[in-house]
């Protein structure tokens, strides 16, 4: 960084200015050297003579022939833009304000920040919490989402923080067991189950690193609306005074009680009651190399390596058997682990480090994600039952879909409406089976039915065993899977 | 200049072709789309002359055209004269389009650098009118040609393969502090060379003054 002797200073900024006008700078650098052109004439003065050079480069280029079909092409598009209906539409960017405001700074919110940030928006990235925070969480980032951290750029983060890659897949139900190994996709053949307090603050880091402008511990309490839109939020940090701030667009990513939601009072579709409530802790002493999934009676336990060493142990009961289960939190909780035998062993050789925590407060439905100036992300637009561990990907995989539709919107090249439909209609097809899935699971119903008999179909048959943790993990489609040909075909080889 | 300049008093009359670029923006910013089909048929064939440059690709290249052209269709109205020329900010469209694209083969993802960013250009609006009236292919040719080859390398680095000046280092194997100044040196040297070449883009520099 530039000392604070001003002479100096213009020396150090001065020597940036080719760089600066090549766009080679990163954010942070281009940002100060913006502040300094603000208060040095001379500096502007030379930028314009390096700038001029710099657009001289392309007129020494030798010019191909230029497709003479690329002029008809041009006009063609022209006609369809002259054609599009309004619809609604996102404005532009208010004075003073941001492109979007994204109200949640977790698994769905710090990439959707991150993403538009590093397509170059102006994002405001608000969050009750300060990080690092912990949450009430399944922990397990499945294979595909972790392919994404991967694309991101924020996988290598996530390993060094010390929780393990976990390829291979374990499960215990109805009388049989199967492991196997996630098939990979995109190269990546691994879960991983990082403490939130770890994964969230990576994700808050990187979302600040792509330029995004975080508020922590800022509350929301109510959306600004102009001329029957969204147009911005109001809320205050800790003790601080309300604040207004505008955007072209608010995104909830605020989690499934989402006030961005309740104020818009997005229509909720495809709602299912609540099967279960869902509790868990953290073990010395237990190791896990795989994620173990445990199914007996109305009870499922699912068993995985997370940071610093140890076994995160999560236990589902039905919800209806929810006041029983309060009843004594710890002693329940314990009691379940004796589900298997072998896990009651390892469970006894070890020591629980910090207290059960858990929710019965789990719902399942669809939101529409967008109106005229917001949007929903992860679970504020989509929530589902935790038995199958896909909140965070899914969070992921919502967060790149929406980002995607929102630059079409902010930059223009689509109208707003018909952009985030898509982003509607992209994330309802890709989590929809998944949602089916994991809906039949979650009531827990030990009786006989098409799983128990797939269950027992698998037996012997790695191939499709692996393929089968392949679903759970995001690297097989569901549809696939479970198709009627493909079933078929699994119940035939048994 | 004098033509260009009457034309600018009539506004509106006449056909696009005959426009200056501050003519056509606004017209373009009204959804004309033959003042558009105006803008293509005078940039268009640098415009792909980059693309290709930096894509190596015809087809990548055209797409990458025809996606900044609608873009400054689409963008228009907002577009600020005072803040550059009409063909600067294309240019720069095309230019952060392209690298974008070969970041993304590359599967390098965005990083740190925002490659979308309008720079924060000082260019008057009259000064490339000036210049580049005046500039052949090939005087722009010998000018780069000029360059030291250490400048050369390091301004094609960044300007035709979107490196950031940590990457031209790393690629070089150059200090940091040389790379900055090759970057500042270079494109000062190629003005000066352009400038000396044609007199009027020196008193177009000259001739701005800061907002």
């Amino acid at each position: 960084m530039p000392s604070r002797r001003p002479d100096r200073e213009h020396d150090e900024y001065r020597d940036l200015l080719g760089a600066y006008a090549l766009w080679a700078l990163p954010r942070a650098e281009r940002a100060a050297v913006e502040a300094h052109l603000r208060v040095c004439a001379a500096c502007r003065l030379e930028l314009v003579g390096l700038e001029l050079a710099r657009d001289a480069l392309p007129l020494g280029l030798e010019a191909p022939r230029l497709p003479a079909s690329l002029r008809d092409r041009l006009r063609l598009a022209l006609d369809r833009e002259l054609a599009i209906p309004a619809g609604w539409a996102v404005g532009p960017r208010p004075a003073g304000g941001y492109d979007a405001i994204v109200v949640g700074a977790r698994c769905a919110g710090s990439p959707t920040a991150m993403l538009l940030a590093r397509r170059g928006y102006r994002v405001l990235l608000l969050d009750k919490a300060r990080f690092p925070s912990d949450t009430i969480s399944t922990h397990l980032i499945q294979a595909a989402g972790v392919a994404r951290l991967a694309r991101w750029g924020l996988l290598e983060r996530v390993a060094a923080s010390g929780c393990p890659p976990i390829p291979r897949m374990a499960m215990h139900m109805a009388g049989v067991s199967l492991s196997g190994t996630v098939p990979a996709r995109d190269g990546v053949a691994a879960d991983y189950a990082p403490r939130r307090t770890v994964l969230d603050e990576i994700l808050v880091d990187a979302a600040v690193a792509a330029g995004a402008e975080l508020r922590q511990g800022f509350t929301v309490t109510e959306l600004v609306w102009e001329d029957g839109r969204v147009a911005g939020v109001r809320g205050h940090a800790r003790g601080g005074e309300t604040v207004t701030e505008h955007a072209s667009i608010v995104v909830g990513a605020d989690g499934r009680h989402s006030l961005v939601a309740r104020r818009v009072k997005a229509r909720v579709y495809d709602a299912r009651p609540a099967h279960t409530c869902c509790y868990y802790s953290y073990w010395d002493g237990v190791p896990a190399e795989a994620v173990e999934l445990y199914a007996q009676g109305e009870r499922a336990v699912m068993a995985f390596p997370t940071n610093e060493g140890r076994t995160c142990i999560l236990v589902d009961w039905p919800r209806r058997e929810f006041r029983q289960f309060r009843g004594d939190v710890e002693g329940n909780y314990r009691r379940t682990l004796a589900i298997d035998p072998g896990l009651a062993e390892r469970v006894a050789g070890g020591r629980r480090v910090e207290p059960v925590r858990g929710t019965p407060d789990l719902p399942n439905f669809y939101r529409k994600p967008s109106g005229p100036g917001w949007a929903l992300v992860g679970d504020a637009g989509y929530t589902k039952d935790p038995v199958t561990a896909q909140g965070i990907s899914d969070a992921f995989r919502d967060a790149d879909l929406l980002a995607a539709a929102l630059d079409a919107a902010l930059d223009g090249r689509e109208g707003a409406e018909a952009a985030l439909a898509r982003h509607a209609r992209q994330r309802d097809e890709a989590s929809r089976p998944m949602y089916e899935l994991t809906n039949q699971i979650a009531t827990l119903n030990p009786e006989p039915g098409r799983i128990t008999e797939l269950v027992h179909a698998l037996r012997g048959n790695q191939a499709e065993t692996d393929r089968f943790f392949g679903v759970l993990a995001g690297t097989v489609p569901v549809s696939e899977f479970l198709s009627p040909e493909n079933l078929r075909r699994i119940l035939a080889a048994a | 200049m004098t033509e260009r300049a009457e034309l600018t008093e009539h506004a509106g009359h006449g056909e696009p072709a005959e426009w200056a670029d501050d003519q056509l923006v606004r017209a373009i910013a009204e959804r004309d789309p033959d003042a558009m089909v105006t803008l293509y048929d005078r940039y268009g064939r640098l415009a792909f002359a980059l693309a290709y440059r930096i894509l190596a690709d015809g087809s990548a290249a055209e797409e990458v055209v025809q996606d900044a052209f609608l873009r400054v269709w689409r963008q228009a109205a907002a577009f600020d004269v005072r803040r550059g020329t009409l063909r600067s900010w294309l240019m720069t469209i095309v230019h952060h389009r392209a690298i974008d694209v070969t970041r993304r083969r590359a599967s390098r993802g965005g990083g740190d650098v925002d490659l979308e960013a309008v720079s924060y250009s000082l260019a008057g609006p009259d000064v490339w009118g000036e210049v580049a009236a005046g500039i052949q292919r090939d005087q722009v040719r010998a000018a780069v040609a000029a360059l030291p080859p250490e400048q050369r390398l390091v301004v094609e680095l960044a300007y035709f393969e979107g490196l950031t000046h940590v990457e031209i280092a790393d690629r070089t194997g150059t200090p940091l502090g040389t790379v900055k100044s090759r970057l500042r040196l270079g494109l000062k040297k190629l003005q000066e060379t352009l400038g000396a070449g044609e007199a009027s883009g020196t008193r177009g520099i000259d001739a701005v003054t800061p907002p």
